[in-house]
């Protein structure tokens, strides 16, 4: 459960400030006469998870593949750090750490085979630095197997770990869910946030999951067909201080509504209208009336319907 | 310049660590020490080891085929893999990148060559020395035959490089290691047909074609070649050209496309 203390302690140095570490201008892909992505405008501010969503086909591995230069862009212009990935890829690349889908990797390689490959491929990226991040990854009894012998979730791992190998100042990951179990979504997640949080690593992330995206991401572009729709701030100071709605699971719902004389009760859970102070207000006046509370949980209905609005419900897979 | 070399290092890799890299080195060895027991069986022990190495030069088409199918594999088995998206997002341009491929590929062809006729020699020398008339002197002194044989090796290098360059070049092309290969096969034995159609004794624009100069033996007994009307200038001249296009043509393409592998 993810409670409100638990948000505002992850939003902790998650502020966003200097210039941008990826700037999309205008950018426009089309291939064969079909416009795949339209006019992208977009400024990533460092230091934070940025969640890229936005239904299957709309454009997020398009985007990500000419952030990378895997795609030509057809107008406009990428920057990272500064610098064109279409002009001054080498210059442009270096900062970047990436999985574009699936993580590819040599089957008849042991993991950690593959890794050297792109060790080698970067200056001083030493032994131990691959054995911390091999570690880290939680791959150490299989990393000398045979890559096709893993399972898709430790290939995802693998992934990941050629990804940071080098620390990168931007981490780009298309779908990294995609494959895992709950509980390596988890690891995955506070993974990212320990990256923003102790390295300054600004993660791009994309997702078709609104709800994944809740958990993890500081900041939100929506997209569709192409077309950016909409960013918002999901953690920090501006989203703290507007209303949602707040769950609280607490033992009798029906008289902690009576008692509080607000909210509703909706699957066996208190549903109040609040913002942050109000929520601790409730709390406390819950704690006070007798009531034990088990978890309180704010529910961003407004962005998911928001979001299933604009693009249209059914298209999420 | 160190840096790049470690990107050789990992297409070196991917070559010598796969199994069937080692069974194409098995046949060559089996091939090299085979060919000269054959011989030797037959009754030929007293042919020498020189004119049993020219029975083996006759075998480096199996060294063009195979250095093919690792330079068909070298790009396209990148993209079937998927491994192609995890391998350009690295700070080296396409074309550092597709350099390293290519001289991974060359360093093997060289290394079968070095192989096959290095084992050749000492199996010749083995199975069939010291019966034939030159073989006296055949391991320090410069005969003829020696020299004529070194040649016919080092023509049929320069042939095998033009061939692997192309199936190199159809594989950052088309993206199929078979296509590359396959292609390249038909290549290098449909020559004898397409001379026979464009015969260029007849048709100047045959002389131009790669199969009327791939076989630079031809000038070994007649320096205007099967045809007549070309020499071993000319057709190193047309090969350095065909050479020169596979390069640009595979480069262009490598650098130019998009890649959704
Ligand atoms: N190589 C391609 N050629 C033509 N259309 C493509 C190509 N790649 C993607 N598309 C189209 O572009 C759209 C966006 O695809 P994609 O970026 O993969 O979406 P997402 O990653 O958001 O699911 C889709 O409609 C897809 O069919
Ligand atoms: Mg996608």
């Amino acid at each position: 459960m993810d409670t409100i203390s638990d948000r505002l302690d992850k939003s902790v140095g998650a502020e966003t400030s200097g210039a941008p570490v990826v700037r999309f201008e205008n950018v426009t892909k089309r291939i064969g006469g079909k416009t795949i992505i339209d006019g992208l405008t977009l400024d990533i501010a460092p230091g934070q998870v940025f969640g890229f969503l936005g239904p299957n086909g709309s454009g997020k591995t398009t985007t990500i593949r000419m952030m990378v230069g895997l795609m030509a862009i057809s107008e406009g212009d990428i920057r990272i750090c500064g610098s064109s990935i279409s002009r001054d890829f080498e210059r442009a690349v270096a900062p970047v750490g990436a999985i574009v889908e699936n993580p590819e990797m040599y089957g008849y390689m042991s993991g950690y085979a593959n890794l050297m490959q792109y060790a080698r491929m970067r200056p001083d990226i030493s032994k131990a630095r691959i054995d911390e991040v091999v570690d880290f990854i939680g791959l150490k009894g299989r990393i000398r197997d045979k890559v096709r012998t893993y399972s898709l979730g430790m290939r995802q791992r693998l992934g990941v770990a050629q990804a940071i190998l080098h620390r990168p100042k931007l981490l780009i990951l298309d779908e990294p869910t995609n494959g895992l179990d709950p509980q390596g979504i988890r690891e995955l997640r506070d993974y990212l946030r320990e990256l923003t949080r102790r390295e300054g690593t600004t993660v791009f992330v994309s997702s078709h999951l609104l709800s994944e995206m809740e958990l993890m991401c500081d900041t939100v572009a929506i997209i569709q067909g192409g077309k950016l729709i909409d960013v918002r701030k999901l953690n920090g100071a501006e989203a703290a201080a507007s209303v949602h709605e707040v769950a609280f699971d607490v033992g009798d719902p029906a008289l902690a509504a009576e008692k509080l004389g607000v909210g509703a009760v909706r699957d066996g859970l208190l549903i109040v209208q609040a913002d942050r102070e109000q929520s601790a207000a409730i709390n406390a006046r819950l704690v006070e009336a007798g009531i034990p509370v088990y978890g309180i949980r704010t529910i961003k209905r407004s962005l998911e319907d928001q979001f299933l609005e604009m693009t249209g419900g059914g298209t999420i897979v | 310049m160190s840096d790049y070399l470690k990107l050789i290092h990992n297409e070196n890799i991917k070559i010598y660590i796969r199994a069937r890299t080692w069974i194409m080195f098995a046949i060559l060895l089996i091939a090299a020490f085979g060919v000269p027991m054959l011989a030797r069986l037959g009754g030929a022990d007293k042919i020498g080891m020189w004119a049993g190495m020219g029975v083996l030069t006759l075998l480096s088409f199996l060294l063009t085929v195979f250095a093919a199918s690792i330079a068909a594999d070298s790009v396209a088995g990148e993209f079937s893999r998927g491994t192609v998206k995890m391998l350009l997002i690295r700070p080296w341009s396409r074309t550092k990148i597709l350099f390293a491929k290519y001289a991974a590929v060359l360093l093997f062809l060289l290394a079968v060559y070095a192989f096959f006729f290095g084992l050749g020699t000492l199996s010749s020398f083995l199975l069939l020395g010291g019966g034939g008339e030159a073989d006296g002197i055949a391991l320090t002194a410069s005969s003829a035959d020696i020299q004529e044989i070194w040649t016919n090796i080092l023509y049929r290098l320069i042939a095998s490089v033009v061939y692997v360059t192309l199936a190199f070049m159809l594989s950052a092309a088309f993206r199929s290691n078979m296509l590359a290969l396959a292609l390249t096969v038909v290549f290098m034995f449909m020559g004898g047909i397409v001379t026979q159609l464009v015969d260029p004794s007849k048709y100047a624009i045959g002389r131009y074609l790669l199969f009327a100069n791939t076989d630079l033996n031809q000038y070994a007994g007649n320096p205007q070649g099967d045809y007549g009307v070309t020499s071993l200038g000319f057709s190193l001249g047309v090969l350095a050209v065909y050479f020169v296009v596979f390069l640009i043509v595979g480069v262009y393409v490598f650098r130019k496309r998009d890649v959704a592998a």
